[in-house]
């Protein structure tokens, strides 16, 4: 069996309960569906991420991939389907449990009151904290540890309503990291970062996969950041997953079917990655997402 | 990022000034005792016969501990909803606790509840009110748990003003009852007795300690509801628990002071401005602070002008009205509700 064969969506090869043990780590998704009221936003997804894999959601605009890494998280109840991780059904486990399995880090809005980014990363304890009052010296020292690992150790003092959004999205990685779960769902983690915080964080959460077996599933913008770093991609559109591969398999018809570009693909020999070159857009047909916004 | 003070730092000082206050509070009034006398009259207890006695023990030591209780309730309840809506223009009078916990009140006194039940009936009717124009207006201005600043304070005046009115129908309907109605909304801490102390501090103690317990929930919601969710916090759970402990606060510190406004809005400004925004320290030392602030407030109202007595909620107004101003400014120009 191939990779490619091995990540491809899995509603029709596993029937239910057939595998007994699941990996810690392991994310499972079984044909979740999800809709905004009455709009249909998720349908029938299905995949799976092994423990201690980077995995890549792509797609255009409103093809539902940060709704799906919310699902996954057990923000979002699906409508269907449900989602297993390390075996747990995650819309099932009690808050305590779910954060320490679980962390997502994604768009969040400024915080109201002045809080050291010290204070903010130290919250990612919430999960493991008994007394109301302290933190145990565990707890401190991987407070510590996350705000270097994540390249913010020498914001520690400044307050968080200063901070630029670059900076803010380092502590909310930091904060995730001090969660030490097994899965992190990011949302556009390098969002706000400048080329050279984009290249260490994208190595951070290589080796938070490598090193640590810890698994990530992030929504990539940036096609060539998911193809550079993941070792497998989840192509969706209009709330379906359409192709599941890894980032060798990517092929000019792949690219044109999800995103309608025309795009180059280059073989660069100091990454040892492709990168995707776009040519032209084609016309958008008008059945697809809603159409892109020029803010 | 601006020097703070330390919690434990912070708490010897205001715990130091609320004794002051106490002592100030006991000394003071139309009849000056001095500290050493104050000191044999504690040590020895209630005296018949002895004036020094009588005043201390029955007018001025309940009347400083229940200004104290009902200081630090509404300085709580501030803290709180400054945080559960991550707003700081919140407090239980902006946002028309308070006027519902009047309501309730007042319905109390017309039923004769008040003076059937005694003391202890008034809070629970009081609570009620407060209750439901906290989930009213929390229904009216939050958005997928996002409560902007105009929406609160818009809700927050249109619930008060409904208040009024109902109140102002009552006591139309109710005339026999209208001076009942008036000395009560008078507000003011002159009927302290020591059986209101213990109701007060029955009802506001165990849910200032309830609310305490959910500091670090507080804290993660501070950085909104889905981040607190990712953190591990029971959001649902924690938000009700929130709602619920402090309108019942906010409701204890109405029945027996009357509305007292602007504490539960300056006090907790003030402390988390020089000791910062964890609630683990907030609250407490929010409460010490808001409960000494009423009882200076208390003391200046009753020495200003003897042997009249001022309302306090016009002192505390006189200087929380222009504070709530300049906030309102700030928030504006900063674009905070952006």
């Amino acid at each position: 069996m191939t990779v490619g064969e091995q990540f491809m969506p899995c509603g029709a090869c596993d029937t239910g309960e057939s595998r007994v043990q699941a990996e810690v780590g392991e994310i499972r998704v079984k044909g979740v569906s999800f809709a905004y009221g009455r709009k249909l936003v998720l349908k029938n997804v299905s995949l799976d991420v092994p423990a201690g894999t980077v995995a890549a959601l792509v797609g255009p605009n409103g093809a539902g991939k940060s709704t799906l890494l919310k699902v996954i998280s057990g923000y979002l109840r699906p409508s269907e389907g449900e989602v297993l991780v390390s075996g747990k059904p995650v819309h099932r486990l009690s808050s305590r449990e779910r954060s320490r399995l679980i962390t997502y880090t994604g768009h969040e809005p400024r915080p109201s009151f002045e809080f050291t980014v010290e204070e903010t990363v130290r919250m990612g304890r919430t999960p493991y904290v008994r007394s109301v009052f302290s933190e145990s010296k565990e707890d401190l020292a991987a407070a510590r540890a996350a705000m270097r690992a994540a390249f913010c150790e020498e914001l520690a003092n400044r307050a968080i309503t200063s901070l630029s959004s670059g900076e803010l999205q380092r502590v909310h990685v930091a904060r995730a990291i001090c969660q030490d779960p097994e899965v992190f769902l990011l949302d556009e983690p390098t969002a706000h970062l400048d080329l050279a915080f984009e290249l260490l964080m994208m190595e951070l959460v290589s080796r938070m996969a490598q090193e640590r077996k810890k698994t990530v599933l992030a929504v990539f913008h940036d096609l060539n950041l998911a193809v550079r770093y993941a070792s497998v991609l989840f192509f969706m559109k209009d709330g379906s997953l359409v192709h599941s591969l890894r980032p060798d398999q990517l092929s000019k018809e792949i690219i044109r079917d999800v995103y309608n570009v025309d795009a180059d693909l280059v073989f660069h020999p100091a990454t040892r990655s492709w990168r995707v070159v776009p040519v032209s857009a084609a016309v958008r047909p008008a059945t697809t997402s809603p159409p892109a916004r020029y803010d | 990022m601006r020097k703070r003070v330390p919690g434990r730092t912070y708490l010897v000082a205001v715990t130091a000034l609320v004794a002051v206050s106490v002592s100030l509070g006991l000394a003071l009034g139309t009849v000056f005792i001095p500290i050493g006398e104050i000191t044999r009259i504690l040590k020895e207890g209630p005296r018949q016969g002895d004036t020094f006695s009588l005043i201390i023990w029955t007018l001025r030591f309940p009347r400083v501990l229940l200004a104290f209780v009902e200081g630090a309730s509404l300085s709580v309840a501030g803290v709180v909803m400054q945080g559960l809506f991550r707003n700081p223009m919140a407090d239980p009078y902006v946002l028309g606790v308070a006027s519902g916990a009047s309501l309730g009140a007042v319905v109390g006194i017309v039923m004769g509840i008040g003076k059937a039940l005694g003391l202890w009936a008034l809070p629970g009717l009081a609570f009620l009110g407060a209750i439901g124009s906290t989930l009213f207006v929390y229904a009216l201005s939050t958005k997928k748990g996002r409560t902007d600043t105009w929406t609160l304070l818009l809700s927050g005046i249109a619930v008060s003003s409904l208040v009024s009115s109902l109140i102002a129908l009552i006591m139309v309907l109710w005339r026999e009852r209208v001076e009942e109605i008036v000395f009560w909304t008078m507000g003011g801490l002159s009927r302290a007795s020591w059986q209101s102390v213990l109701a007060a501090a029955c009802y506001s103690l165990p849910g200032m300690w309830v609310l305490w317990l959910q500091a670090r929930p507080l804290n993660a919601l501070s950085f909104g509801e889905e981040s607190a969710f990712h953190l591990g916090v029971a959001v649902e759970k924690s938000k009700r628990i929130l709602l619920w402990a402090s309108a019942l606060i906010t409701a204890s510190g109405v029945a027996f002071t009357g509305p007292v406004g602007f504490v539960g809005l300056v006090v907790p400004h003030v402390v988390r401005l020089l000791t910062g925004p964890d609630h683990r320290w907030l609250l407490p030392l929010s409460a010490l602070t808001g409960g000494n602030v009423l009882i200076l407030a208390d003391l200046l109202a009753r020495t200003l002008r003897p042997p009249l007595e001022i309302p306090v909620g016009v002192i505390t107004a006189l200087f929380g009205a222009p504070f709530f101003l300049y906030l309102l400014f700030k928030t504006r120009r900063s674009g905070m509700d952006e």
